[in-house]
């Protein structure tokens, strides 16, 4: 006896326990019952337990199948071939009960449940006990079989009270009347055959005319012909049986229609049961008991069943090869070689449905998941018996004998995605394609747009230089002056000589030289009137601005004599501000040479920003400007209040200009060139005046002459572009 | 009122079934406090008023001045860290490192020290001043061809308006070699798109940025808005 391992603690145990002998754990698994299971397969410990009791040797067979055997060598056309004990020969697992041998009485107790299903099956109205008793009435013989076959169709049985269904005998003889064979068959079948019947009358069409000679439900149902036997399996057993025995065809097959049946537990509803221990581990083994006369089935290998008597085992088909009942179609040698080419239809040449893409996609999950629905009400209803988990319902999920057999169900992997998505992915998959190529490297060289752009480079530097280089003036004067220079003009000359004048240092170094150029003049004719300058700035770089600034100033008179405080950088941004307006002593209390910035004579009267005589705010930013203007404003006073400013800051400034919170304003090259030559004083503006309208003027020209050509290159393409769609 | 278990720092008060922060009332009740202060002297100028005002505004500068060295303090660390990782331009790294040494040094010691005052201001004149006018004078080009590139990648009205409006105020700004100023040009059609299209404009930006400062000022001092808050 073979010893079975613990899946928990791993210990061997005794093939025969449940459960383990040292954890308690089930050795065996939770099988939720199926109904196909439960009727038609076979318990593969009943089935190891019949193969232990296999006594082959023919001595000792019973006197009645010694008897059988005989009486199969001295039937008329008896061959051989048909001297071998096969299992259609002998009365097989159809008359291993037959034996009710007054000295056998226990014997009945061990009647497997799955043949004890199929009875109840076959015979739902009577029980086991009155097809007993019928069998023992009947004589034994060829007739064993149909008379077995006869307790599973109890309708035939009972109508004709004969050994032999009455349908079989008058095919034997010649089916005249078929109209009244076939309403009589159809009387008489049993219920899971009618249910059969409409799906095998669709698939069996073509082979209907040349099986009209039988009952229209034979004729119906596939034949065994169809499937192309195979080497090593039952197919040769069928085969060489059916060519070499003599004996009626329908006994014959009968019996093996009911091996096959009984190897592919085939539901009488058509549905193919999962094999249990036949497909689950392999195949099993049919082996003909020689004392009993009782198949048993014996694991073997896979793929194979192998019918054992007193001379050997041979193999039969199994799963699809016996799906139908050969019996049924192999009723005539000649019908059947002539329906094998006609009516046998290669697996291969059967296309498959090719449904549409979008009809595969409307399917529902169910149907791509099939096999494997668990008979989940028997598996909540099934109740632990044995255990830990002894007496509860529904704890542990069964396992079903069909799933464990089934192959993984393959499901198909279809996103549903509409045709934009379908594009998405098809220029994503295209881009990631693209990453992996090489890319094509231009071939070294300049491209168009640099070489633009170095030409545009040469030719505004050229625009620019041309005009210094030659030193000459090609440049008429200023004929119209900005509107805001009258008042601007008036509020400077109104500052007094030797005034404290505050200067705000708030540019940047790049645009250091339109400042200069635009603030120069103004703070040079402020030195002439012997103003003191006190420099203070937000900008980090302000107070190194205002020393360039001063060192590039140029003195209009002789007298010029330089006077200023530099109070360095003004921390604090917008608070700086407004806290150096209301209090400038405070905020800035030391110049950027670390001495005190309000120990100087000119700034001794100053503690307010109110106190300066001016306020001359030199930026190129709107916004540093607007700050300084706005947190001044309640601080300041009287004191009038002049930007010098960027052309860049004019449009966000002159507001304040026009709305009188700006005294003065001077606005770029222009302001300070109208200053100059006002005063005339030819300074920074002057000398910039050619460099700034000639460079202006090829600039202008540039981007006209690039635009329009622009433009036709444009207007070109979306032509080339409508003409191409 | 119960004690925060997780930070013992944070105390949290039970208000209504909200939890609060006692600290954040107590910052948020330091800013609106503090604001109403410095705007409440400019319409009530008592002398406590002005006097507490200056002395807030005195730390918001030293917390600025503060801020920048802060900066600077990071910008050093990060530019070191690329340096011992050796990551990609940690060679330029090393130079603004250098440079910004050698500036911070002669700027500390510039007013004690007559040779490096003019050290200083060389540094200044010869390096940054040209290099910022350098990147000035390349706008000038990139404007340029941008504008000859505009029409070729986006042919509309308002890329036409754009351009015909630059040259008019360039042309009607500018002195023309050996013409001067464009009669209509320059006394009427620049000043116009100046100073009243322009000037519309800019009136608008400013009113806007007005409001939007009114409004930020009052969310502050209602406590809607806590940018002293971290987050």
């Amino acid at each position: 006896m073979a010893d079975q391992r613990c899946p928990l603690c791993g210990r061997t145990n005794s093939e025969e326990l449940e459960t383990c002998q040292f954890c308690g754990a089930r050795l065996t698994p939770l099988v939720a019952p199926t109904s196909s299971t439960q009727k038609y397969g076979p318990d593969p410990k009943e089935i190891k337990d019949l193969g232990n009791n296999i006594k082959p040797e023919e001595s000792a067979l019973p006197d009645w199948i010694k008897a059988l055997r005989n009486g199969e060598n001295q039937s008329p056309q008896g061959e051989e071939k048909t001297k071998k004990p096969h299992f259609g020969s002998s009365p097989g697992i159809l008359t291993r009960r037959k034996p009710v041998e007054p000295d056998k009485p226990g014997k009945d107790d061990e009647i497997p449940d799955w043949l004890t299903g199929l009875r109840s099956m076959a015979s739902p109205g009577s029980s086991d006990k009155p097809a007993r008793e019928e069998r023992t009435n009947q004589p034994e013989g060829e007739n064993q079989v149909g008379e077995e076959w006869s307790s599973l169709s109890p309708g035939i049985t009972e109508g004709e009270g004969d050994s032999t269904p009455d349908w079989l005998s008058r095919l034997e003889v010649e089916p005249q009347s078929k109209s009244t064979s076939e309403t009589k068959a159809a009387e008489t079948q049993p219920e899971w055959i009618r249910e059969l019947q409409p799906e095998e009358k669709n698939k069996e069409e073509p082979v209907a005319k040349e099986t009209e000679e039988l009952p229209k439900w034979l004729a119906q149902l596939p034949s065994i012909d169809q499937v192309e036997p195979h080497e090593g399996t039952g197919g040769e057993f069928f085969s060489s049986t059916d060519q070499g025995s003599d004996r009626p065809a329908t006994e014959q097959e009968l019996v093996d229609w009911f091996a096959q049946l009984q190897s592919t537990n085939k539901t009488p509803d058509g549905m193919e049961l999962q094999a249990d221990e036949t497909t689950q581990e392999g195949t099993s083994e049919l082996i003909t008991d020689a004392n009993q006369v009782t198949p048993v089935i014996k694991e073997t290998g896979i793929g194979e069943e192998s019918v054992g008597g007193g001379e050997g085992k041979e193999k039969i088909g199994t799963g699809a090869e016996s799906e139908t009942p050969d019996w049924l179609s192999a009723l005539s040698a000649s019908q059947k070689s002539d329906e094998r080419d006609e009516a046998e239809i290669p697996p291969e040449s059967m296309g498959t449905a090719e449904l549409p893409s979008w009809v595969q996609a409307l399917r529902p999950m169910e149907t791509i998941l099939s096999g494997t629905d668990l008979p989940e009400a028997d598996a909540i209803s099934k109740t632990e018996t044995i255990g830990p988990l002894m007496g509860l319902a529904g704890v542990l999920p069964a396992v079903s004998r069909g799933e464990t057999t089934h192959k993984p169900p393959v499901s198909q992997a279809r996103l549903q995605i509409n045709s934009n998505q379908q594009k998405y992915a098809a220029q994503l998959e295209k881009m990631i394609q693209e990453e992996g190529q090489a890319r094509t490297r231009k071939p070294p060289g300049m491209n168009p747009s640099k070489v633009l752009r170095f030409l545009l480079s040469f030719i505004l530097i050229g625009a620019v230089i041309l005009p210094i280089l030659t030193g000459g003036t090609y440049t008429p004067e200023m004929k119209l002056f900005p509107s805001e220079w009258g008042e601007t003009n008036q509020l400077l000359r109104d500052i007094p000589a030797g005034s404290t004048l505050l200067v705000v240092f708030d540019y940047d170094p790049a645009l250091a030289s339109e400042l200069e150029a635009a603030a120069v003049p103004v703070v040079n004719n402020l030195l002439t009137r012997a103003a003191h300058l006190v420099l203070i700035s937000t900008n980090p770089v302000g107070p190194a601005l205002a020393e360039r600034f001063l060192e590039t100033a140029q003195p209009i008179s002789p007298t010029y004599d330089l006077a200023y405080t530099n109070l360095g950088y003004l921390a604090g941004g917008q608070a700086g501000i407004q806290f150096f307006a209301t209090d400038p002593r405070k905020a800035a209390g030391f110049t950027t040479d670390g001495e005190q910035a309000w120990d100087a004579p000119a700034l001794t009267n100053i503690n307010k920003l109110s106190d300066f005589r001016a306020v001359i705010i030199l930026t190129d930013n709107a916004d540093t400007g607007r700050s300084w203007i706005e947190q001044t404003k309640s601080s300041i006073g009287d004191t009038p209040l002049v930007m010098i400013i960027s052309a860049q800051a004019e449009p966000l400034i002159r507001p304040y200009f026009d709305s009188g919170q700006v005294g003065g304003l001077i606005s770029g090259l222009m302001g300070g060139k109208t200053y100059e030559q006002t005063y005339a004083t030819p300074g920074l503006a002057r000398h910039y005046w050619d460099a700034f309208g000639s460079g202006t003027l090829t600039a202008v020209i540039l981007i006209a002459a690039g635009s329009l050509w622009s433009a036709v290159k444009s207007l070109k393409s979306r032509k080339k572009a409508g003409i191409e769609k | 009122m119960a004690d925060h278990l997780g930070d013992p720092g944070l105390v949290t008060v039970e208000s209504d079934g909200c939890p609060v922060k006692i600290r954040a009332a107590i910052t948020m009740a330091v800013a609106i406090l503090s604001g109403l202060v410095v705007l409440a002297r400019y319409f009530v100028p008592l002398e406590v008023l002005v006097a507490s005002s200056d002395t807030l505004i005195q730390w918001a500068i030293l917390l600025t001045a503060f801020a920048v060295l802060v900066g600077i303090i990071n910008l050093l660390t990060v530019h070191f860290t690329k340096i011992a990782r050796k990551q990609k331009g940690a060679f330029y790294s090393l130079v603004l490192i250098i440079g910004m040494v050698i500036t911070f040094a002669l700027g500390i010691l510039s007013p004690y020290f007559e040779k490096l005052s003019s050290a200083f201001r060389f540094t200044f004149q010869a390096i940054q001043f040209p290099v910022e006018a350098s990147l000035m004078a390349l706008l000038v080009v990139t404007m340029t061809y941008g504008s000859i590139r505009l029409l070729r990648h986006r042919l509309s009205a308002f890329s036409i308006i754009l351009l015909v409006t630059a040259l008019l105020v360039l042309l009607g700004m500018a002195p023309l070699p050996f013409i001067g100023t464009i009669p209509l040009l320059s006394d009427t059609l620049r000043p116009f798109i100046a100073q009243v299209l322009a000037g519309s404009g800019a009136r608008g930006i400013l009113i806007g940025v007005a409001l939007g400062a009114l409004t930020t000022g009052l969310r502050v001092l209602l406590g809607v808005d806590r940018p002293y808050e971290a987050k």
